[in-house]
């Protein structure tokens, strides 16, 4: 006895005439959701499959960091923002160095300066390397996540070697570095460099050259460039717009306009060219630490006569550094104190995920982690 | 642009724009009158010498002495490559500034933070709610009188930073009884 015989299964009666009645749905991503790297959480509101809104709800990490550097000298204030973004740990403290020796008015000796650019590309190809394996995870292949670890720890043996930290490396200091390098340094990083680039190119074949990878992300999520100017995006994702803003490029720091790189840019702004600007960045950081090695010169790593408690001169300044997430700037307010008055971070992801309202709407659920991960953000630097 | 054409011209576009002007360690500064604010922004924003494009960050600075909050709000032309600090002072208590975030879309979360940090108000922003903190969080964490949770559990023997130690009214702290008030327990 089964139903389905002539005349009989069930009837469907369509209430109503028109189209159908809907109704949009609150969906919550997070806190807790995988490519959030951290605790953020996007509160979106859908039509069916489509987003209509997105809000992002962040400070789950807040964790005051401006007020406790009001509170700490330079030297504590150097490990301090070592912190927020906690992927490129090097590049954070560079830019605090670097304010207030401008401030200051020091020369730091050149063996240092070369040494600190050699660590802050070393710095970006890890941090570049986490996202480039971990958007692949996002998108359900596992392999890259390895593929990018195993560099990831080569990288940070490396580092550690010089600076004797893995995540927080707080190497720099006012007026130079902590320590000179270690010997066999340089020989180690060359052959490093060789090593990567050579793996790189798996990357390549399993992520840029994949088809479904490729029909995942191609055209989803665009940004126009002057949209993204407007939220004060920067870094990969500015550039994957098609703007090539660097200020590596537009107002070198250190010794950048001695070496030769490209800002590679996108077109069309989408997922796919967010993700192919950051692994061209590898390949440009990996061009810059070769020219580097050969241009290191000899002398001290740190100003022979530094004062024991640091003071930054009165009056205030923004100085603003290529972080590998895009711009992390300092805007120092000094009173000529030994702490400062006001230490604002202006931390890339906070203005990048800033403009995730513009991103998500439209878009369909199943692109959203494709879209959300692109947006390559740490939490601890959107909260600070 | 040179930070002193910068300044120039702006005085030159409209002599109203600049209440005072300053350069420090090749950066330059203005102070724009309230009335001047959102005018002086899009002027920036449009015309095709300063054409600031990027919205780099928007902050305060708390000077109790003066009993101001200094707002600054940075900018950068992407095309032009140079800075400028956009700067307002108002008074700490009651004190309001015209949105931004109609001239700049970054403005919107800047603005955010810098009202739930320093208490100034900004007017006519879409929706100037909390940011970063707890939606029952009191007081104003960045003002100089909010004691770091730190020193108000101990006093520091050195130096009382910031702020002096029991001027503070205990500000901030969140409600914890019966667990709610907290951003997680929203859920």
């Amino acid at each position: 006895m089964f139903p389905g015989g002539p005349g009989e299964g069930m009837e469907v009666i369509v209430a109503g005439e028109g189209s159908l009645a809907t109704q949009e749905m609150v969906l919550n991503i997070g806190p807790q959701h995988p490519s959030t790297h951290g605790v953020l959480r996007v509160v979106i509101t859908l039509d069916g499959e489509r987003i209509t809104a997105a809000e992002p709800v962040i400070g789950y990490m807040h964790r005051g960091f401006e007020k406790l550097a009001e509170a700490r000298d330079y030297r504590q204030i150097i490990a301090l923002v070592n912190r927020h973004d906690w992927l490129s740990a090097f590049g954070n403290e560079l830019g605090v160095a670097l304010i207030v020796e401008k401030m200051m008015g020091l020369e730091v000796p050149p063996r240092a300066q070369w040494i600190r650019m050699l660590m802050a590309e070393w710095n970006r190809v890890l941090n570049h390397l986490m996202f480039l394996g971990s958007y692949g995870l996002e998108l359900g292949a596992m392999t890259p996540m390895f593929y990018a670890f195993r560099e990831r720890e080569d990288i940070q043996e490396l580092m550690e070697a010089a600076t004797g930290g893995r995540l927080h490396f707080t190497y720099c200091r006012v007026g130079g570095l902590k320590d000179d390098l270690p010997k066999g340094f340089l020989a180690h990083s060359e052959r490093l460099v060789k090593l990567v680039r050579h793996r790189l190119l798996d990357y390549e074949g399993l992520l840029l050259g994949n088809e479904i990878f490729k029909k995942r992300t191609i055209g989803v999520g665009a940004l126009p460039g002057d949209v993204a100017k407007d939220y004060g995006v920067t870094g990969p994702i500015l550039q994957a717009s098609g703007i090539a803003e660097d200020s590596r490029l537009t107002e070198p720091y250190l010794f950048y306009d001695q070496v030769d790189f490209d800002v590679p840019t996108g077109e069309k702004g989408d997922s796919f060219d967010r993700f192919n600007v950051l692994y061209r960045r590898i390949q440009q950081s990996l061009r810059i630490i070769e020219q580097v090695h050969g241009k290191i010169p000899a002398g001290p790593v740190i100003l022979p006569k530094m004062p024991k408690t640091i003071k930054a001169p009165e009056g205030n300044y923004y100085l603003r550094t290529e972080n590998s997430l895009g711009e992390c700037g300092y805007y120092l307010v000094s009173t000529g104190d030994k702490y400062p008055w006001r230490l604002k971070m202006r931390t890339p992801s906070f203005s990048n995920v800033s403009m995730i309202p513009h991103l998500l709407p439209g878009i369909l659920v199943p692109d959203l982690i494709a879209v959300l991960g692109s947006v390559f953000f740490v939490v601890g630097d959107v909260d600070r | 642009m040179t930070p002193e054409e910068l300044v120039a011209h702006l005085q030159e576009a409209d002599a109203s724009f600049v209440e005072r002007s300053d350069i420090q360690f090749g950066q330059a500064s203005i102070w724009v009158p309230r009335e001047k604010w959102q005018a002086c922004a899009a002027h920036l924003k449009d015309c095709g010498r300063c054409h600031f494009d990027l919205f780099t960050f928007m902050s305060g600075v708390d000077w109790p002495e003066q009993n101001e909050i200094e707002v600054v709000a940075h900018v950068y032309s992407v095309r032009r490559q140079h800075h400028l600090n956009m700067k307002i002072r108002v008074a700490r208590e009651g004190g309001t500034v015209p949105t931004l975030s109609e001239v700049w879309r970054g403005a919107n979360w800047q603005e955010r933070e810098c009202w739930e940090l320093y208490g100034v108000e900004f007017e006519g922003h879409p929706h100037l709610v909390k940011l970063l903190l707890p939606e029952a969080f009191e007081g104003f964490p960045l003002r100089k009188d909010f004691l770091l949770m730190t020193r108000e559990v101990k006093e520091w023997e050195g130096r009382e930073e910031p702020g002096e130690p029991g001027s503070s009214p205990r500000p901030g702290r969140v409600p914890t009884a019966g667990g709610a008030a907290t951003k997680a327990g929203e859920h």
